[in-house]
């Protein structure tokens, strides 16, 4: 019987309990991972529910900053039949002041029902340092593993090439098992090139005294391309970290304990230089130490046979960052467009190699072609200051083509006609060897007094001789005109009834002896009562005219007297009209 | 007077030694650029020069003396002061083809019009002094012709001469137009030669202003303005620019 209750008794419990874990109540609180902490740690907090809710809600965890979370967790679970679920959201806090702080209500709906859960206080003390716990991994970890990024030049000038190396030191205790780059750093104003790390290798190297190996994970050589301050953005990796812990396996081996770490190389600030002011005027932003060379094929060629000018550039620097400079051919070589050729190899000190331009050239005419020498002009960070280095100059030599004089003449061929002399108008001329040398004169002829002098000097001659003629003319040509000219008058004045009546011989001789009458009367102021001929000729001996004269003007008197009585005819009568223009002319010039 | 007398002859045979000497030199700068002595060869005929002599051949031996050296805007500035005193000279626009083929720069020349190239080579003919001298000497048949017509009694003979004597005086006036124009031509045309491996061109006449362009040695240019150290000069392709004055020189 008191079996019987027992059974009774057990069956009923089990009843109870089961009714109880069937009654679904609703279950939200706020679980802490410590109630009190240093300023320094973390504080996990977690929402568990033990029904699936929505909208979750969290308080605003005022005087925390939050640094990990939400991470959401569900967990369902039937043990017996029986389903045990559970959901949490969790939140990683870091506190920002001492003193207590309240987590305040977080709100969630089930089932349409809004549950809260209540505040919490937290206390947060001093700082406090963090446990040396050597058990405790994550500070093994701390300890034990470091993220170094090594600068080679912290200030370097512009376009100067720096390295940065990346290092994973781990001291020999703990075993690096995986690693992955989370956060790649960018090197923004920076020319970059990573430098490949074929296979990680560990190696042996000290750290702040004490030994430890380490891995380099990434090497990069950087040319800034801007001067001031540059930040390098850091380098973030994900380690994963096999921890030693105090434990020992059955065969007396440690147990190790793996643990997750992000480590974080800091950013690094580069403080780029200026280049120097005083940059000349060729330079075109190489840095490094440098050297030119010029070559071309060949030296000796025939028109229209091509040849090829390298520009190379050689050292170590920014090679990548500039181009060579340019040849300076003559404009009369034909020159084509160069190919650029990089032979650069970048290591960690930097780019070295060469680069260099190719340009082909074509002479089109013979002569000599001066290539003039390349300067190049670079920074040199060693020395600090810019230098110039000079190629040599090389002189080409185009032995046969056509004369640029000539233009393009077809080149004949010296193989046939080898024995034969060209008449040799093309080639470069021998210096002449007659001097032929006269004084400078450094005045010139032109507007010198001398000048004037020769073009002046005929002119006046002519002035002169003109005027000398002038005065001379009256006394021999013109003279002849003047007396015809004064004849006619004469004539005219005394005649002109005698030539009226030329053929009337009556009134022809009337009138002639008028005439010679009043001539005389004119001429000698004779009276008519003297007029005889025996007084004219008188008259005209005094006045010194010659006897021939003097017997015609007679002859022609007694002509107009015997008129009267004489029959004459045309003949005498012009012949005697004539006479009369003669003496009347002759004794006009004499009286 | 005895002292006048010695000074006299001692200046006459001075003049006669130093001519003869210019040859001398002449003949030995000669040897000594066939001998491949291209520096003492340029040494004894720039000697030449300062000793107050000068001709066409001298000038020509000197471009090509520089030529030999490579060194080109001394060989074009020679290779012009030739052509200054024979502007024909077949050797000398030979010699001369080959340095500038040696030019970095090349520049395009204008084209210029048909009439003024005829005329320019017509007063190319002949040199300045010649032109004037022709002309000078056909004034003097013109004076002998007008004496002739006015000696002359007879018409016809009269006519003749008074034709001649027009013509001739035409011909005078023509050619010393031409000499006249041609010196003042030259004169408002001075040439130069860069002589400075680089030259800028700036806008104005300072420091200061823009680079237009540059340019390198050899290259001819022709003298425009001239402001202190500064000169204005124009290419043969019509673009101009100022430089310095001392980065190149006159042909005179």
């Amino acid at each position: 019987m008191k079996l019987k209750i027992y059974l009774l008794a057990f069956l009923l419990q089990f009843s109870i309990v089961q009714m109880t874990a069937q009654e679904d109540s609703v279950n939200f609180e706020t679980i802490v991972s410590k109630k009190t902490l240093g300023l320094n740690e973390n504080l996990r907090v977690d929402f568990k529910m033990n029904k699936d809710g929505d909208n979750f809600n969290p308080p605003n965890f005022k005087g925390f900053r939050v640094v990990g979370g939400p991470n959401q967790s569900v967990s369902n679970m039937w043990v017996n039949g029986k389903r045990t679920f559970s959901k949490s959201y969790s939140y990683f806090l870091s506190p920002l002041e001492k003193g207590s702080i309240t987590i305040g209500q977080a709100t969630i709906e089930i089932d349409g029902q809004v549950f809260k859960t209540l505040p919490l206080k937290v206390n947060v003390s001093e700082s406090v340092s963090l446990s040396k716990d050597p058990d405790d991994p994550s500070y093994v970890v701390n300890e034990n593993l470091h993220l170094v990024a090594e600068v080679s030049n912290t200030d370097p000038f512009l376009n100067e090439g720096i390295s940065i190396i990346y290092k994973l030191y781990f001291s020999p205790q703990i075993n690096v098992t995986n690693v992955g780059e989370i956060e790649t750093p960018e090197f923004e104003n920076f020319w970059s090139q990573n430098i490949k790390i074929p296979r990680l290798q560990i190696e042996r190297g000290s750290f702040k005294g004490d030994s430890y190996n380490y891995v380099t994970w990434k090497k990069t050589v950087l040319y800034p391309q801007k001067t001031g301050k540059l930040e390098i953005l850091p380098l973030s990796l994900d380690v994963s970290v096999d921890v030693p812990t105090s434990r020992r396996d059955f065969f007396g081996n440690r147990i190790y304990n793996q643990v997750s770490k992000k480590v974080t190389a800091g950013k690094r600030i580069i403080q780029v230089k200026e280049l120097p002011s005083n940059a000349p005027e060729s330079f075109n932003g190489a840095v490094g130490d440098f050297e030119i060379d010029l070559k071309t094929t060949k030296t000796d060629l025939n028109a229209s046979e091509s040849l090829q000018a390298t520009i190379k550039i050689s050292g170590k620097g920014n090679l990548k960052l500039f181009s060579p400079p340019p040849l300076l051919a003559p404009s009369s070589l034909e020159k084509y467009d160069p190919e650029y050729n990089e032979k650069v190899s970048t290591n960690i000190t930097g780019m070295k190699g060469s680069i260099s331009n190719t340009y082909t050239l074509v002479p089109q005419f013979q002569g000599k072609y001066p290539i003039n020498a390349v300067e190049f002009t670079f920074f040199n960070t060693s020395s600090k200051k810019y230098e110039i280095v000079k190629s040599k100059e090389i002189v080409i030599n185009v032995l046969e083509g056509p004369n640029s004089l000539e233009g393009n003449k077809p080149i004949t061929d010296t193989s046939i006609v080898s024995n034969n002399i060209l008449p040799s108008i093309n080639q470069f001329k021998f210096i002449k060897t007659n001097p032929e040398l006269v004084k400078i004169n450094s005045k010139p002829f032109i507007y010198s007094i001398s000048f004037y002098s020769l073009l002046l000097l005929p002119i006046i001659i002519i002035i002169i001789i003109v005027g000398f003629f002038k005065s001379n003319k009256i006394t021999s040509s013109e003279r002849a005109e003047h007396n015809s000219r004064r004849t006619n008058k004469l004539a005219r004045k005394y005649l002109s009834e005698a030539k009226k009546n030329l053929d009337k011989k009556d009134l022809f001789y009337v009138s002639l002896e008028k005439a010679l009458h009043n001539f005389l009367k004119s001429k000698l102021s004779i009276e008519t009562s003297d007029y005889s001929k025996h007084r004219i000729s008188e008259l005209l001996v005094e006045k010194n005219v010659d006897k021939e004269s003097k017997q015609l003007f007679i002859t022609l008197i007694e002509n107009c007297e015997y008129a009267r009585y004489t029959p004459a005819s045309n003949v005498t009568i012009n012949k005697d009209y004539k006479n009369a223009v003669k003496v009347i002319s002759e004794l006009d010039k004499v009286i | 007077m005895k002292n006048l007398v010695l000074i006299i002859v001692l200046f006459i045979s001075s003049v006669a030694f130093s001519q003869t000497e210019n040859v001398v030199k002449f003949q030995k700068g000669v040897q000594d650029y066939n001998k491949g002595d291209y520096l003492n060869a340029i040494n004894l005929f720039t000697d030449i020069i300062k000793n107050g002599e000068h001709s066409k051949q001298l000038y020509f031996n000197l471009g090509n003396t520089y030529y030999k050296l490579n060194d080109i805007p001394n060989s074009i500035y020679y290779y012009e002061k030739a052509l200054k005193l024979d502007p024909n000279d077949i050797d000398t626009l030979n010699n001369l083809a080959y340095t500038q083929n040696m030019l970095i720069d090349k520049i395009d020349v204008l084209p210029s019009n048909q009439l003024s190239n005829i005329l320019i080579n017509i007063s190319n003919f002949l040199s300045i002094n010649q032109w004037l001298s022709f002309g000078i000497i056909s004034i003097y048949i013109f004076l002998l012709l007008f004496i002739l017509y006015f000696l002359k009694r007879d018409s016809n003979s009269k006519k003749k001469y008074f034709t001649f004597s027009s013509i001739l005086f035409c011909i005078s006036i023509v050619f010393i137009v031409t000499g006249v124009t041609k010196f003042e031509n030259q004169k408002s045309n001075t040439e130069a030669v860069i002589f400075d491996k680089k030259i800028d061109f700036r806008t104005e006449p300072n420091y200061r202003s823009d680079v237009q362009f540059n340019l390198h040695e050899g290259t001819k240019v022709k003298l425009k303005e001239e402001l202190g150290d500064w000169v204005l000069v124009e290419l043969s392709n019509g673009a101009s620019g100022w430089v310095e004055l001392n980065s190149i020189k006159k042909i005179d």
